[in-house]
C-alpha cells in the first residue's frame, strides 16, 4: 500500500478534472432528469403528458426533424465526393480546409447577420438572380433560411471530418486496387467507401445532433412562431420565459432522447453495412 | 488501362466538384463581405453598393452596445476558461497518457461525452441547476459552463500529445537527479509547451464563438460579444442594421485574428475533430 | 548524492505486480553481490526480468520485497534522483529540446555544480565519447551511433559509482553495434566504474562482461564468468539460450561419477553431468560446433537433410534414423540427402535432468 501511494500519487492529478465534469456536467444532467419527472408532485409523468398534448410542444419534434434530417443527409452526400476529390495533400486542399473552417468558427449568429443582408430584399444574391430574371424566392424568415444556414455550417463540419478519415486511409490500398484493375470509381466503391463507413456514420451523428439542437438561426433566420419553431426554442421559452424549470428539463430530456434514437438507428444501419474493424481512419 | 472514354467522365466529375466548391465558398465570402460593406455604408437602399461610406457606425455601435464593457467581459471569460481548462486538463491528460487503471476507458468516454452532445441539449438542465444554486447569470457561471466542453477538449488533444513523449525522458531526468518539480520544469514544460499552446488557442477560438452556453447562463451584465450580438439582432429595428453590422465586424475580426493565430500551430481539421495528428513544434 | 561503495548487494530483490487479479513475479528473489569496478551483464530472453531488475536498481520501479545495499547503506527506499547512478536507456532518452552539451550537463545542473566546472566536465565527457565538435547540435541532428555516445557521456559525466545500461545497442545496425561494443568496454576500463549491462544478445554479454547473470522467468539461473556460461551452462534453460541447439531426449542407463551413460532413440551417448540427475530420463545438450565429422567417442549416424553455406563454415541439419534432429556447424563438407558419420566427445555432450521429472 505504501508503494502504491508513493508511486501512484500521480493519480491525484486526475481528481480535479473528473470532479469538475461530475459536478458541472453529470450532476445537472441527473438533476434535470429527475426534475423532469416532477417527483415532488403527484403525477410523475405530468410534464411528459403535457408535452405530448400541447400544440406548441409536441409538433416541435417533427419540425426539428424535418429541418435537421434532410439537411444532414444532404450535407453528407455532398461532403463525401468533395472530400474524396480533395484527398491528395496539396496547397489546394490546405486552402479549401482553411476557408471552410471560417464559417464554422464564426458561428451561426454571425452567419445569420450576413445572410439577413445578403439574401435580404436588397441583397446581392437577390440582385444577382434578378439579372437572370428570377424573382426574390424569399430565402429568409422561413424554413429555407434555416436550411441554408444549416448547410453553410454543417457541410464544412462534415467535410473536414470525412477528409480527416479519408487521409487516414493507407494510400497503398487504392494503389493496390489500381494494379488489380480498379478504376477510380471502383477504388472508391470497393476500397474507400467500406473503410469510410464508420467515419461517415460518426460524422453523420455528430452533424445531426448539432442540427437538431439548432437555435440562433431558427430564431434569427426562420419564423420562430411557426414553421421553424424547433424544440430548442420550446425548451428555452419554457425555462427562461415561463421559468418552468421542471417542464424545461422534460423538453431537454425529450430532445436528448430523440437525438439518441436517431444516432442508435444510424449506428445500427452501419452495423448492417460494415463488418470490418471499428476504426476506419485516424478518428 | 487508361483510355479516353474513362477520362471524360472523370474530368466532368472534377469540374462538377470544383464548381460546387467555388459556388459554396463564393457565397460564404459574399455573405461575410456584405456585413463588411454594410457596416461602412451610409445608406444602402438599392444598387450594388451603399451610397457612401462612413466610419460612424463603429463609433455609435461602440457607445450604444457598451462594446468596451462587453469586450472586457469576453476577455475575462475567455482567459479564465483557457487558464482553468489547461490547469485542470493537462494534469488529467498526463495521467490518461501515462497510467493504466481500472475504468480508464469509461473515464475517457465521460470526457468525450460533453464534446459529442450539442451544448443546447445539456445546457438547459445545466443552466436551470445553476440558476437554482444562484450562480446562473454570474460571471463564474458563464466560465463554468464554457469549461464543460473546453476541459475535455484540452484532455482529448493533450493525451495523445503526451503519449508520444517518451516516458524514459522523465525517467532519465529522475535518474540524473531531478526531483518531481525540476523534472516538470526542465523536461515536461518545454516538451508540452507546443501542445499546450495549440490546444489553448483552439479553446480560445471556440470559447469566443461559443454562443449557446453563454446565452443560457449569462445575465445582462456578463454577456460575451457573440451573445450581445445575438441580442442586438434579436431586437432588430431598435438599432440601425449598420450599427449591428459594425458590431458583427468587430466580433468577426477578433475571431478571425485568433483563428489565424491558431492555424499557425494546428491543422484546420483539429477545430472540429479529435485527430491524432500532433501539432508540429 | 554519489555514494561510492566497495560492494553492491542485491538481497532477495523481488518485484511483483498484479494483472487481471493475478499476481506475477517479474523478478523473484535476486541475490547477487557486485564488487566495485566489475562489468556485469544481465542476460536473458525478453520478459525474463532483466530490465525489471535494472529499473529496480535505478529506482524507477519499487521493490515488492528485498533490499538494495551499497555496502551498509540501504538505497532501495530512495527515489531515483537521490541514488546518484548513471543510466543509459535503450532508446537513449535524450532530451529533444536541449543541445548535446545541455543534455550532458543536465545531471551536473541538478547537482548544482558551478558553471565553470560543468563546462570543463562536459568537455571531458564529450571528448571521451569523441563528440567534442557536436556540442551545439540538437539530438535530432545526430546519427543513432552519435546519440548513443551522447547518452553514454550524459551518464558518465556525473561520475556515478554505478552505471546502468538497458540494452543500449539494440537500436543500432550490426556494424555500429560492434564498434560501440568496443567503445563501451574501453570507457568502462578507462573510468574503472561499476557497470550493470542488460542485454538479450549472448555475443554482447560474452564479449563485454566480467561476469554474466543469466535469467529466466524472473529467476537467476546462473552467475559466472563468460567462459563458464559458454562451456558449462548450469541448467538446460541456460544451455538452450547459449546456443546449444541440439537437445536429445534419453533414458539413463547408468551413472559413473560425473558421467552418465544414456540411450536415446537409436543412440547411445556418454555425457558429462551438469546438474544432478535423479530420475530415469535426461536431456543432452550439444553445441553445433562441437560435433566432429568421422568417428570419435560417441558415434552418430544420421542423414544430411540440409546444408547452408555460411562463409568459413556451414550449418548442417541432420536427422537420425530415430527421428532426432541434429544441428551442426562444420568447416567440412557433407553431401545433402546422404548418410553421414559424425561424433561428439563426452566432455562436450552435457547431460541435464529432463524437465518436469
Amino acid at each position: 500500500m505504501k508503494h502504491f501511494l508513493a508511486y501512484n500519487k500521480a493519480m491525484l492529478l486526475l481528481v480535479p478534472a473528473t470532479a469538475f465534469i461530475f459536478i458541472v456536467f453529470v450532476y445537472p444532467f441527473i438533476y434535470g432528469f429527475l426534475w423532469s419527472f416532477n417527483f415532488l408532485e403527484g403525477d410523475w409523468l405530468a410534464n411528459y403528458k403535457s408535452f405530448f398534448s400541447r400544440g406548441d410542444m409536441y409538433p416541435t419534434i417533427l419540425v426539428t426533424l424535418k429541418l435537421s434530417l434532410p439537411v444532414t443527409i444532404f450535407n453528407v452526400l455532398l461532403a463525401i465526393p468533395i472530400a474524396f476529390a480533395l484527398r491528395q495533400k496539396s496547397r489546394y486542399q490546405k486552402m479549401v480546409t482553411t476557408i471552410l473552417v471560417v464559417p464554422i468558427t464564426l458561428g451561426a449568429v454571425l452567419l445569420a447577420e450576413g445572410m439577413l443582408t445578403y439574401f435580404g430584399p436588397k441583397g446581392w444574391f437577390i440582385q444577382a438572380i434578378a439579372i437572370l430574371g428570377i424573382d426574390d424566392p424569399k430565402l429568409i424568415h422561413n424554413a429555407t433560411g434555416v436550411i441554408i444556414s444549416l448547410v453553410i455550417s454543417g457541410f464544412p463540419f462534415i467535410f473536414l471530418l470525412v477528409l480527416s478519415y479519408i487521409t487516414g486511409i493507407d494510400p497503398g490500398l487504392p494503389r493496390a486496387a489500381a494494379t488489380l484493375g480498379a478504376s477510380p470509381w471502383e477504388q472508391f466503391r470497393y476500397i474507400y467507401l467500406p473503410l469510410l463507413t464508420p467515419g461517415i456514420a460518426m460524422a453523420f451523428c455528430l452533424a445531426f445532433v448539432q442540427a437538431f439542437s439548432v437555435y440562433p438561426s431558427a430564431v434569427l433566420l426562420g419564423s420562430p412562431a411557426g414553421p421553424t419553431r424547433v424544440i430548442s426554442i420550446a425548451a428555452y421559452e419554457t425555462a427562461f420565459e415561463r421559468y418552468d424549470y421542471s417542464m424545461a428539463s422534460a423538453v431537454a430530456m425529450i430532445m436528448g432522447f430523440v437525438q439518441l434514437i436517431v444516432v442508435a438507428i444510424v449506428l445500427k444501419l452501419r452495423g448492417l453495412f460494415y463488418r470490418g474493424p471499428v476504426t476506419g481512419g485516424k478518428g | 488501362m487508361i483510355n479516353v472514354k474513362d477520362r471524360v467522365p472523370a474530368r466532368l466529375w472534377n469540374g462538377f466538384v470544383r464548381g460546387i466548391m467555388v459556388f459554396f465558398v463564393l457565397n460564404v465570402l459574399l455573405i461575410i463581405i456584405s456585413v463588411l460593406v454594410n457596416s461602412f455604408g451610409k445608406n444602402w437602399f438599392s444598387g450594388l453598393l451603399p451610397s457612401g461610406f462612413t466610419f460612424d457606425w463603429y463609433t455609435s455601435a461602440w457607445a450604444e452596445f457598451q462594446l468596451g464593457h462587453i469586450l472586457f467581459v469576453t476577455s475575462k471569460v475567455v482567459l479564465a476558461v483557457v487558464a482553468f481548462s489547461v490547469l485542470l486538463g493537462v494534469p488529467a491528460a498526463y495521467v490518461m497518457a501515462r497510467k493504466n487503471f481500472k475504468g480508464k476507458n469509461a473515464l475517457m468516454f465521460l470526457f468525450l461525452v460533453p464534446m459529442l452532445i450539442p451544448p443546447f441539449t445539456y445546457g438547459i438542465p445545466m443552466a436551470t441547476v445553476m440558476y437554482t444554486y444562484n450562480i446562473g447569470g454570474t460571471l463564474g457561471g458563464v466560465i463554468l459552463a464554457n469549461m464543460v466542453p473546453a476541459l475535455p477538449f484540452i484532455i482529448l488533444i493533450m493525451t495523445p500529445f503526451i503519449e508520444q513523449i517518451d516516458e524514459n525522458l522523465e525517467n532519465a531526468a529522475k535518474v540524473f537527479g531531478a526531483g518531481t518539480f525540476k523534472m516538470f520544469w526542465h523536461v515536461l514544460v518545454p516538451l508540452l509547451g507546443p501542445g499546450i499552446l495549440a490546444s489553448s488557442l483552439l479553446v480560445l477560438v471556440r470559447t469566443i464563438s461559443m454562443f449557446e452556453l453563454t446565452f443560457l447562463t449569462a445575465g445582462p451584465d456578463n454577456q460575451t460579444l457573440v451573445v450581445a450580438l445575438y441580442y442586438s439582432m434579436f431586437a432588430a429595428g431598435v438599432r440601425a442594421q449598420q450599427s449591428v453590422d459594425a458590431m458583427a465586424m468587430i466580433y468577426m475580426l477578433i475571431t478571425l485574428i485568433w483563428l489565424l493565430v491558431a492555424l499557425q500551430f494546428v491543422n484546420p481539421t483539429q477545430l472540429v475533430s479529435r485527430v491524432k495528428e500532433v501539432p508540429q513544434d | 548524492m554519489n555514494h561510492d561503495f566497495t560492494t553492491l548487494h542485491l538481497e532477495n530483490m523481488t518485484r511483483r505486480f498484479y494483472n487481471a487479479g493475478k499476481e506475477f513475479s517479474a523478478l523473484n528473489k535476486m541475490n547477487i553481490d557486485i564488487p566495485r569496478g566489475e562489468f556485469i551483464t544481465f542476460l536473458g530472453p525478453s520478459g525474463c526480468g532483466k530490465s525489471t531488475a535494472l529499473n529496480c536498481i535505478a529506482g524507477l520501479f519499487p521493490l515488492s520485497d528485498g533490499r538494495i545495499m551499497l555496502d551498509n547503506t540501504r538505497v532501495d527506499n530512495l527515489p531515483p534522483e537521490k541514488r546518484g547512478f548513471g543510466m543509459v536507456f535503450q532508446n537513449y532518452a535524450l532530451f529533444p529540446h536541449m543541445t548535446v552539451k545541455e543534455n550532458v550537463a543536465f545531471g551536473l545542473l541538478m547537482r548544482k555544480t558551478p558553471k565553470s566546472e560543468i563546462e570543463k566536465k562536459v568537455n571531458v565527457a564529450l571528448s571521451l565519447v569523441q563528440l567534442s565538435d557536436q556540442g551545439t547540435k540538437l539530438p535530432g541532428q545526430l546519427s543513432g551511433g552519435q546519440q548513443q555516445r551522447v547518452a553514454i557521456a550524459r551518464a558518465i559525466v556525473i561520475e556515478p559509482p554505478l552505471i546502468l545500461m538497458d540494452e543500449p545497442l539494440s537500436n543500432l545496425d550490426a556494424k555500429l553495434r560492434l564498434e560501440m561494443r568496443s567503445e563501451i568496454r574501453r570507457i568502462h576500463y578507462e573510468l574503472k566504474r561499476t557497470t550493470i549491462y542488460v542485454t538479450h544478445d549472448q555475443d554482447e554479454a560474452l564479449s563485454l562482461a566480467d561476469r554474466i547473470v543469466v535469467m529466466e522467468a524472473g529467476k537467476v539461473q546462473q552467475v559466472a564468468k563468460p567462459q563458464t556460461i559458454y562451456s558449462a551452462p548450469a541448467t538446460i534453460g541456460v544451455a538452450k539460450f547459449m546456443g546449444y541447439r541440439t537437445i536429445l531426449k534419453a533414458d539413463v542407463l547408468s551413472i559413473d561419477g560425473d558421467k552418465a551413460v544414456l540411450s536415446g532413440k537409436g543412440l547411445n551417448i556418454t555425457a558429462k553431468i551438469m546438474q544432478p540427475i535423479k530420475g530415469k530420463k535426461a536431456l543432452v545438450a550439444i553445441r553445433p560446433e562441437d560435433f566432429n565429422i568421422g568417428k570419435g567417442e560417441n558415434n552418430i549416424e544420421a542423414n544430411v537433410e540440409m546444408m547452408e553455406y555460411c562463409g568459413y563454415n556451414s550449418q548442417v541439419t541432420l536427422k537420425t534414423d530415430g527421428g532426432e534432429i541434429i544441428h551442426m556447424r562444420t568447416p567440412g563438407v557433407l553431401q545433402e540427402k546422404q548418410k553421414a558419420q559424425i561424433s561428439i566427445s563426452t566432455e562436450r555432450a552435457l547431460a541435464y535432468p529432463a524437465e518436469g521429472v
